[in-house]
């Protein structure tokens, strides 16, 4: 139920409040050396994991369709492994001796690599509901009215 | 340390290449199932569009983090939280996209109730 209010509570105006609270922390408040010295402004991205995963943990309304339930999760399974990439780039940085160069050139390795999954999610989507087989039919028109 | 003109330099130039070309074609993607599937899909494809563009200019300015062009000790401090911003930014997008899956309108509403 408590996973059900937040899910309810995140909407647009509150993620742009969210987000503008941390933009005035970082920037305004005199720490900014502090957030890069500590490694702390990639560690901003674990509240944003906690975030996918109660979407992950939600049950979507999207009726009964099993296929699209299996690709929103999907979508929310790469969401999630892309917002960890910057709290693995804070422990990285924190607990290992590779340069930070190699580190910030393997998060946008990870960008592609996310992006890649999803156009192939985005691919899946095309050929299973917008192909022209018969047997697809009743599907497309259930989805179209 | 990656400077200008070695090697490393060119190589992240190309990998930058690759991530505007996938998101160009995911871009493309979605607005396919968007006009397709306007239904389900077109309030959750145009968040997640803006979400990509943003996700885009995050990928660009960790180039400029990843890269040793800038001495400026602020300048780079200030880019290194631009490149953050962005992504939180398009995180918090991708958050509000899904909420319009998550609550579908019209004919998907009235079955479910």
């Amino acid at each position: 139920m408590f996973l059900e209010q937040i899910n309810q509570k995140l909407t647009f105006i509150n993620m742009v409040i969210i987000l503008i609270i941390t933009i005035f922390i970082v920037e305004l408040l005199e720490y900014t050396l502090f957030f890069v010295e500590t490694g702390l402004i990639h560690f901003l991205a674990l509240p944003y994991v906690l975030l996918m995963f109660i979407r992950i943990k939600i049950k979507s309304t999207l009726l009964d369709d099993f296929v699209l339930k299996k690709i929103l999760k999907s979508y929310l399974f790469s969401l999630l492994i892309l917002s960890s990439v910057h709290v693995f780039e804070f422990l990285m940085i924190k607990f290992s001796s590779i340069s930070h160069s190699l580190i910030d050139f393997s998060v946008v390795l990870s960008y592609a690599l996310w992006f890649l999954f999803i156009i192939l999610i985005n691919d899946f989507i095309i050929k299973t509901y917008t192909s022209q087989k018969k047997n697809a039919q009743p599907l497309q028109i259930m989805l179209k009215f | 340390m990656f400077y200008k003109d070695s090697a490393h330099f060119y190589i992240i130039i190309l990998f930058l290449g690759i991530i505007i070309v996938l998101a160009l074609k995911a871009i493309l993607q979605f607005t396919q199932i968007g006009n397709k599937m306007p239904a389900i899909f077109k309030s959750f494809t145009k968040y997640i569009i803006v979400g990509i563009i943003l996700i885009l200019f995050s990928a660009f300015f960790e180039f400029f983090e990843t890269i040793e062009i800038i001495n400026n000790l602020t300048l780079k401090t200030q880019i290194t939280f631009i490149t953050h911003f962005f992504f939180y930014a398009g995180l918090s997008m991708f958050i509000v996209s899904f909420e319009k899956l998550y609550n579908l309108q019209g004919i998907y509403k009235d079955i479910k109730k």
